[in-house]
């Protein structure tokens, strides 16, 4: 083995240049927005906002009429007045203009020359769908579409036509529109910007079954007549996910928005004086409309409360407090990895809290689903790693001369994200079994059906659905797994370049491993 | 050893979905004919033009995924684009998918911008993008700081600037979540009003906006069902406009229209809410923006309930505005049930038609105003007296404190009444067995039923 030592000049000690101050914050500017990344905490994001929009659609069918048919509470003669001469209020200027009792005014209650503008510049399917079954059509088309943004399947198009879809809604019907709404279109326009597909996707599945298929048939497997003293060999290519500026990007806009909303949020209600008197939390939990009175346990929880004075200041003051602190704070103590952790837990106590007592269950999931623009990718790696934890040191023989098999083979390495299952190519052979044959690190053979089911209970993105290995997921976070190196699990950003392998697989199995950067 | 890779004829073969030209030229192709088509067979076999300029648009934005690095495929994309949006115009019908021609144009000019943005070199891409971070983000803070108090420079640069920006992608939330106080919920309740064809007589059905189980579980299979029906009434009815200046006036029609129900003794007099600290919890009127949706709702109302019922006709729809406040910590500890009907606000909002014509006349005496939900003793009869009677008894600085200008003529009667039961200082389980709560809403709207004795499950008459 040849070792190549490269000669390094000796690093005289001069104290490191200091940049001008518009230079230092044009390299921090290039290196907060336009440095590569990894789009997995987009693509986990991608997948829980896609969840809470095709529910918040579905919730739409029994009303599809009621919000956004010709004749809905807000009926579209009435929408259609509103979007083309709803009055936009002015400041109040130094001088306002003598107000004309037009048509205009006997409309809508205002001068047109006492308005900054007339109409909204928004826009549904729904102005022109009016017919029952047509939308009943398209509502499903899009329900489809946001579905297939969710699992990530044509993820650059489909993120355009979920947000697309979901704003189609929003804009035909604004009063029936609440907090979820809002945030999902906020997710769902970064989504649409940054490569939310790039991971976690099918998108990827398919990427990886392409690859892989394609290097092993330039290899010549699947050919079933070779050239005279051919063998079929193939380096399978590396897998690992792309690190992108465009992920990085769509990462930031998420972040800086979110530390908006909660900062806007905490600010305004300084304005409140029972955000100062500490009962604000009262007024939140005790509303028939939202907190889950109909329950007596929860009756007699807030009366318990009440009938301790004590407790109640306790509990209401440190709730003000605690929410205050939290949206105030969060702008502050998220970005630093210290307090990050401290922070995202309290969003978890907060939002957990607005969904059990305040009912807003898709809203504080749409709002933890922002939070965790700020979740590093690798945790996101190794949460789904402790899921999808399954044996390793399988293998499966393929035989290498029939395209079916190789096919086959390609599907399995493409799903076997956490290189459970090592391929090994078999050569045309008395005796050889003519299918694939998966080997279990016991020395149990299995074809056939075995092996399918074999592989869906062993395979990580199957066993990741599994809801017992939710219930370890803890646990197993500090387990190694598996000792192979971990093809999805891109290193970090900052790191310069990449480890990616190549990997030689001949008809006895892997012959050889590269690493290159 | 010979390679394999020659006799495999995938050696060159690359991701089928990996060049842009043949999804743009189709989408091209397919978007110019749709413009043609428009334009020669204005709008002949409406939907099939309409679904080809979307298969059209599908397409070249399939394009554009597979090179989003390429500034001329961007700059086909704009022309696709533009040309969708001719393919929506029909001259002689402007309304004709105007609002996704709009999206189409603006889907264009990104498309341009996103076609100069790539064809710079790097360092000048990177700042155009720094820019447009900068100018989205300006916009959004612009939304979140002209909400009042907010600073006037950032209302001026949201209204002049960047409204149309935010509006476009719904981006104009202000993020002032339960601020700067918690509020109370809001809903409508619709009152129907039919005949039967059978009998003529006049029958009714109450619809509610949201509608609760009498314990307070929502009436909806799903959570979000009820959210949004929350919402709807939420967001129309929590702005009214300011009390006008004839606020006077309107008072007095209020108060004459008591004095002749006391005279006649025909119906008990509708009082007033008796400790309003503002005029605007006495009387409630929507904006006029909102009372033209509140006749979208009747509209709205009434045509499902035909539809359910076709037989009978509707005379009216009665439309009530709920404010539902939440009990105070001391309430709850004393007892008081969260549910109770006095942490209700009811507001007469008008009577329409069923084409949603409002039918009650502006100068209708309890139009706009609070029918409040009153507490008193189960012996009490619910006709008050007016203060005349014994108005030398308080003396003028209690009487100042009315809100609008007109003396409410009932006020000793209605306070006396109510006041024993606003104490906290005694046992209010004891105090509420012998109570009764007077629902003057039901009283205006016509059920015999207005009065609920404490237990009851079912309203009485009185």
């Amino acid at each position: 083995m040849k070792t190549h030592m490269q000669a390094i000049a000796p690093v005289s000690p001069v104290a490191p240049q200091r940049l001008p101050w518009w230079k230092s914050f044009a390299e921090a500017w290039d290196r907060f927005f336009f440095r590569p990344g990894d789009p997995t905490t987009l693509g986990m994001m991608r997948i829980c906002c896609g969840l809470i929009a095709v529910y918040t659609l579905i919730a739409f069918t029994w009303d599809l009429q009621n919000f956004f048919g010709e004749h809905a509470y807000l009926d579209l003669e009435e929408r259609n007045a509103w979007r083309k001469e709803y009055p936009q209020t002015g400041l109040s200027g130094f001088q306002s203009p003598e107000p004309q009792e037009d048509r205009y005014f006997k409309k809508w209650g205002i001068s047109k020359n006492m308005t900054s503008g007339q109409g909204m510049p928004i826009w549904s399917l729904w102005f022109h769908i009016t017919e029952p079954t047509a939308m009943a059509i398209t509502h499903w088309t899009i329900i489809g579409v946001t579905f297939l943004f969710t699992i990530g399947f044509c993820t650059r198009l489909t993120s355009a036509l979920a947000w697309f879809g979901s704003l189609s809604y929003i804009h035909r019907s604004n009063f029936t529109v609440f907090g979820v709404d809002t945030m999902m279109t906020i997710a769902l326009f970064y989504l649409m910007i940054g490569p939310s597909g790039a991971a976690l996707s099918v998108d990827r599945l398919l990427k990886r079954w392409w690859l892989t298929f394609r290097a092993l048939r330039r290899g010549g497997h699947g050919e079933s007549r070779l050239p005279p003293g051919a063998e079929p060999t193939a380096r399978l290519p590396a897998l690992a996910v792309t690190p992108s500026v465009s992920a990085n990007l769509a990462i930031r806009l998420f972040q800086i928005h979110t530390c908006i909303i909660y900062m806007s949020a905490g600010l305004s209600k300084l304005l409140g004086q029972s955000w100062w008197t500490g009962e604000a939390i009262w007024g939140t939990i005790s509303e028939l409309e939202f907190a889950p009175l109909q329950y007596g346990w929860y009756r007699a929880f807030l009366t318990f409360l009440c009938e301790h004075e004590w407790l109640w200041y306790l509990f209401m003051t440190g709730g003000t407090l605690f929410t205050l602190a939290f949206e105030i704070g969060f702008a502050f103590l998220v970005w630093g990895p210290r307090t990050r952790w401290v922070i995202i837990a309290m969003a978890v106590t907060l939002h957990g809290g607005i969904g059990m007592f305040m009912g807003l269950k898709t809203f504080s999931f749409m709002m933890l689903t922002l939070v965790m623009s700020f979740v590093p990718p690798e945790v996101i790696h190794r949460f789904l790693r402790a899921l999808a934890r399954g044996p390793t040191g399988l293998k499966l023989y393929y035989p290498v001369y029939l395209r079916k098999s190789v096919r086959a083979a390609s599907v399995v390495h493409a799903l076997d994200v956490w290189n459970q299952v090592e391929l090994v190519g078999q050569v045309r052979k008395e005796g050889q079994p003519a299918h694939l044959v998966l080997e279990t690190s016991q020395g149990e053979s299995l074809s056939g059906m075995a092996l399918k089911f074999r592989l869906i209970r062993i395979l990580g993105i199957f066993r990741i659905f599994f809801p017992w290995n939710w219930l370890a997921v803890f646990r197993r976070t500090k387990e190694p797994f598996p000792e192979a190196p971990l093809p999805e699990a891109a290193g970090p950003a900052e790191v310069p370049g990449r480890w990616e392998e190549e990997v030689e697989v001949g008809p006895k199995g892997i012959t050889a491993v590269k690493q290159k950067r | 050893m010979a390679s394999a890779a020659a006799a495999s004829k995938f050696a060159d073969k690359e991701w089928p979905f990996s060049n842009p030209w043949p999804w743009m030229i189709t989408g091209l192709a397919a978007l110019a004919a749709t413009a043609l088509w428009a334009l020669i067979f204005k709008e002949a076999l409406t939907p099939l033009r309409v679904g080809l300029v979307f298969a059209g648009t599908l397409a070249a934005a399939g394009a554009v995924i597979i090179r989003p690095d390429s500034a001329v495929v961007l700059a086909c994309a704009a022309l696709a684009a533009f040309l969708g949006a001719m393919g929506l115009l029909v001259r002689e019908n402007p309304e004709h998918w105007d609002s996704i021609r709009m999206v189409l144009a603006v889907a264009a000019v990104i498309a341009l911008l996103a076609a100069g943005l790539v064809a710079l070199p790097r360092m000048w891409r990177r700042i155009g993008v720094s820019v447009l971070i900068v100018l989205h983000f300006l916009a959004i803070l612009s939304a979140v700081m002209s909400a009042s108090p907010g600073p006037k420079a950032m209302g001026a640069l949201y209204i002049y600037v960047f409204r149309n920006y935010l509006e476009f992608f719904y981006l104009t939330n202000a993020y002032h979540f339960y601020a700067p106080e918690p509020g109370p919920a809001y809903g409508l309740w619709f009152r129907i009003e039919y005949t039967k064809p059978e009998d003529g007589n006049v029958y009714w059905h109450w619809h509610k906006v949201p509608d609760l189980e009498p314990d307070g579980t929502p009436r909806y299979p799903l959570a979000l069902q009820y959210q949004r029906r929350l919402a709807l009434g939420m967001l129309l009815t929590q702005t009214t406009e300011a009390i006008p200046d004839d606020g006077g006036l309107i008072a007095r029609r209020h108060e004459r229209e008591n004095l002749k129900r006391y005279k006649n003794n025909l119906d008990p007099i509708i009082p007033r809410y008796p400790y309003a600290q503002q005029a605007q919890v006495l009387y409630g009127k929507p904006t006029k923006p909102h009372r033209r949706v509140l006749s979208s709702f009747a509209r709205h109302v009434a045509r499902n309930f035909q539809e359910e019922h076709p037989d009978v006709s509707i005379k009216g729809i009665k439309i009530y505005r709920l404010i539902h406040y939440f009990p105070s910590a001391l309430d709850m500890a004393k007892g008081i049930d969260p549910q109770d009907w006095t942490y209700y606000h009811p507001y007469f909002w008008g009577e329409y038609d069923a084409q949603g014509n409002r039918i009650t006349p502006d100068n209708d005496p309890f139009l706009y105003w609070q029918l409040p939900f009153l507490r008193v003793s189960s012996e009490r009869s619910a006709h008050f007296r007016p203060n005349r009677e014994r108005i030398e008894e308080i003396d003028f600085a209690q009487r100042a404190r009315m809100l609008l200008p007109e003396e409410d003529q009932f006020s000793i009667d209605v306070k006396e009444a109510v006041a024993p039961f606003l104490r906290r200082d005694i046992d209010v389980r004891e105090a509420f067995r012998h109570s009764k709560v007077l629902g003057y809403m039901f009283l205006h709207a016509g059920d015999a039923n207005w009065v609920l004795h404490h237990g009851a499950k079912e309203w009485t008459p009185e």
